[in-house]
């Protein structure tokens, strides 16, 4: 790990300070591990391992692309509905009369993913909406449609290639495919945003978009593509959770913006823009992962542990905006 | 002198970095107009900060009518007679004269405003210092002059005995001038102690009764304004010969790199035609509101503009937005460093490079190594103080930070550049080293417009001075022909 924490994107500013913060998080990580495996015999088996990672994927993928968007000053909050409305739609079209193909299903998907992202961004950046307003909106939007074609109801999806996405271990290596699509999403995030030009506007937008913007850089152009990004990998994300539910239903993925935000923030992503990174993202997301999955092995119960993560939330704000406040 | 209406003492005051005052004194008379001049960064408004309890002094003593005054808020100053007239002037436009005037001790009758009695005594107060003004008007309906004569009006009604006017003709016509100049002049006979910031040095000579001169936050000097001359005032602000500070170079013009033809913002600039040829820097000048910046804006697609061509090269340029204006080699420096140019929390490679992303390695991939070679060239040719390209640029000097704006226009490879006050706001080692690199870039074959209030950096640096006034061209001025009276009296046109 320490290897790769040595790629990070150079001469960004307060490089050495981002390091150590993300080598912070993956030693709390590891801590963690170690501490839950004493007190439950069943956490560090390799069952719960894997089972915890495919939980993590599709809500970790989704905290992937809004790094970027949280780096820009936006946020996206209609990723949870995108995602129920891709299931929704799915088993919809699966238990027509005469089916759409499994094969189909997966295009249809993403074209929806790449819509609502689209719509997103383009109200965002062309009106200059704000964006915590606009994508709430468009959650409500998604997540209403999904209730109008289920009816309010679950509905079973029986198919292989969704199911494959979704619930397939790969034979030999022992290794699901949620979690593949999670490391496939978080490479090529990494060299999106720490090695490519596209990258590097992200970060000189945060800082300061009317200096990036007399400096030539689209803004817009680039904001409108995270937004599509984001879009295009909440559909990912729906189809990987339709897959391990077999059920489409409008009900998925409920407060998912919880999860990832507060992975992002926690892997020290600054909600004003300009700073975080990709590592700092992952660390987040496992760490959460690590710490729903060992409450629940030592008898916690969600709804104590979501108020639990609730505080985790502000406090992790308040430590970074404190340590912010210090500096200056 | 006796005991004078108010001393300041001995005054210093230190920001992170930035010595801001040092052991500065002053004293103003009663019914005396101090004029109080230097350059930005000189530490006048620090020290009328100072005065009006804005900010703390680290040592010193101010003293009003001999006596020791401790000053830590505004209301403090406002409390022992002190009031600044800030550029920006604080009016509450929604309200009326006569609100803005009695604001806080409005006339009350069974506790509700008495709006005629609080009308009837804010004409009696406008009465007796001879303004016209009708106190049922709205503040946001009155020109930048009235609101100006309201807020002195208010000040004298307060009691103010000390008021500080910090560029009070910045935004005003001649005419609105004289009536300020005007008001001045009864305030004197009443007594009260004026000190006058201005850059316009032939106001200052026409005003004031003495002149006070800082330098890089110390006191360079105080004349009596009759025995005083503008060379020797300009002399003592800049600190050695105008020669050695303007490096100006003779720099044969060559081709023309851009033809502005009838450059229209519709109610804003009008008609606005030029070119820029290259080896040379033409001066917009004008006043506040003007023009003059929208002029420039537009030029590099920040503004849209309704009609006109701009030619660049030869070829007809469509400026649809900075990056359209780069490509085809406009670079622009922005009037704000802060605002538009830097992003202040990354580093000074990072901003170095800003405007050349695309340019920075193959295909989709930035290349950090030609990054850093590129960004350690500019440090070094444009010689940028900096521990080292990681730096975060919120960190350095603004000196520094105007460098790291030049060098990333540099970066650009730019032919034509747009600079909005290229030496506002930083040090005269930094100035000299900004005229440095315009004159190399001349040389080099570049072409500069350039934006400056500063009036004898625009005299001393630009070949050719064209005047905006009310969004059109009233007059141009060669180097030789070029005063500081020609210039403003064509602002007036």
């Amino acid at each position: 790990m320490a290897d790769a924490l040595h790629v990070e994107p150079e001469a960004l500013g307060k490089r050495r300070k981002r390091l150590s913060s993300t080598l912070i998080l993956f030693l709390a990580l590891v801590g963690m591990i170690a501490a839950f495996s004493v007190l439950s015999k069943d956490f560090y088996s390799f069952l719960n391992i894997s089972t915890m990672l495919t939980n993590i994927s599709f809500s970790g993928i989704v905290a992937g692309t809004l790094t970027m968007i949280l780096i820009t000053g936006g946020l996206d909050i209609s990723i949870g509905g995108n995602i129920a409305l891709t299931s929704c739609l799915a088993a919809y079209l699966f238990n027509l009369e005469n089916p759409v193909p499994g094969w189909a299903l997966i295009p249809i998907a993403l074209a929806l993913g790449a819509a609502i992202g689209a719509f997103n961004g383009l109200f965002i950046t062309r009106l200059d909406l704000n964006p915590i307003i606009t994508t709430l909106g468009t959650m409500a939007v998604t997540r209403g449609l999904g209730y109008v074609l289920t009816k309010s109801r679950s509905i079973l999806i029986m198919e292989d290639v969704t199911g494959f996405i979704g619930r397939t271990v790969i034979p030999g290596i022992q290794i699901p495919v949620p979690l593949v699509l999670l490391v496939i999403t978080y490479v090529l995030l990494f060299f999106l945003l720490g090695r490519s030009k596209f990258g590097r506007k992200v970060y000189c937008i945060g800082a300061n978009q009317a200096a990036a913007r007399v400096s030539g850089i689209r803004v817009n152009s680039v904001k409108f593509t995270l937004y599509l990004i984001s879009g295009i990998t909440a559909s990912v994300s729906g189809l990987i959770l339709t897959g391990q539910t077999a059920v489409g239903m409008p009900q998925h993925a409920n407060g998912v913006e919880l999860d990832v935000i507060t992975a992002v923030l926690l892997g020290g992503t600054a909600l004003s823009g300009g700073k975080g990174d990709i590592l700092g993202t992952l660390a987040g997301v496992l760490i959460l992962g690590v710490l729903y999955n060992g409450f629940t092995m030592i008898g916690f119960r969600y709804v104590h542990i979501r108020v639990f993560q609730g505080i985790l939330l502000i406090l992790i704000v308040a430590l970074y905006e404190l340590r912010d406040k210090k500096k200056t | 002198m006796g005991s004078a209406l108010l001393e300041m003492r001995g005054i210093s005051k230190q920001f992170p970095g930035v010595q801001a005052l040092q052991d500065v004194s002053i004293e103003l008379g009663a019914g005396e107009v101090l004029g109080l001049v230097g350059e930005n960064g000189a530490g006048k408004s620090t020290l009328i900060k100072i005065l009006n309890g804005d900010y703390r002094m680290d040592t010193g003593d101010i003293l009003i009518n001999g006596q020791k005054v401790d000053l830590r808020s505004p209301s403090d100053a406002a409390e022992k007679g002190i009031r600044v007239l800030y550029q920006e002037l604080i009016t509450l436009d929604t309200l009326t004269v006569a609100e803005n005037l009695l604001v806080g001790h409005l006339p009350t009758r069974r506790g509700l405003v008495d709006w005629k009695g609080a009308n009837e005594s804010a004409r009696e107060v406008l009465r007796r210092m001879n303004i016209n003004l009708d106190p049922r008007t709205i503040v946001g309906d009155l020109s930048v002059h009235q609101k100006q004569v309201l807020e002195i009006a208010k000040a004298v009604h307060k009691k103010a005995t000390i008021l500080v006017m910090d560029e009070p003709t910045a935004a005003l016509g001649e005419e609105d001038t004289l009536s300020l100049f005007g008001i001045i002049k009864s305030l004197k006979e009443q007594g009260v102690g004026i000190i006058y910031i201005s850059h316009r040095l032939k106001e200052v000579f026409e005003i004031t009764d003495r002149v006070t001169v800082l330098r890089d936050g110390q006191k360079i000097g105080t004349l009596q304004t009759d025995q005083a001359n503008m060379a020797q005032l300009i002399g003592m602000m800049v600190g050695r010969e105008l020669e050695e500070f303007y490096p100006k170079r003779e720099i044969p013009v060559g081709e023309v790199l851009m033809q502005v033809e009838g450059l229209t913002i519709n109610g804003i600039i009008d008609q606005i035609s030029f070119s820029l040829r290259s080896g040379e820097i033409v001066g917009l000048f004008g006043l506040l509101g003007s023009g003059r910046m929208n002029v420039l804006r537009a030029l590099y697609g920040l503004d849209q503009y309704e009609g006109g061509t701009i030619t660049v090269k030869g070829s007809t340029a469509v400026v649809t937005g900075p990056n359209g204006a780069l490509a085809s080699g406009i670079g622009y420096l922005p009037i704000d460093r802060k605002l538009e140019g830097l992003a202040l929390s990354l580093a000074v490679s990072t901003n170095i490079t800003m405007a050349n992303i695309d340019r920075i390695g193959a295909g989709l991939f930035f290349n950090n190594e030609l990054e850093r070679q590129r960004a350690t060239k500019w440090v070094e040719e444009v010689a940028i103080r900096t521990p080292d390209i990681a730096t975060e640029v919120n960190s350095l000097s603004g000196g520094n930070q105007q460098k790291i704006v030049l060098a990333k226009l540099l970066e650009t490879g730019s032919k034509i550049f747009l600079m909005n006050e290229p030496t506002r706001g930083i040090d005269v080692g930094s100035k000299v080293d900004i005229y440095q690199m315009m004159e190399n870039l001349c040389e080099a074959g570049a072409g500069i417009i350039m934006i400056s209030s500063e009036l004898p950096e625009m005299l001393s640096m630009a070949d050719r001075i064209i005047v905006v006034a009310k969004g059109r061209i009233t007059a141009e001025f060669s180097r030789q022909e070029a005063t500081q009276e020609k210039l403003l009296h064509a602002t007036t046109m």
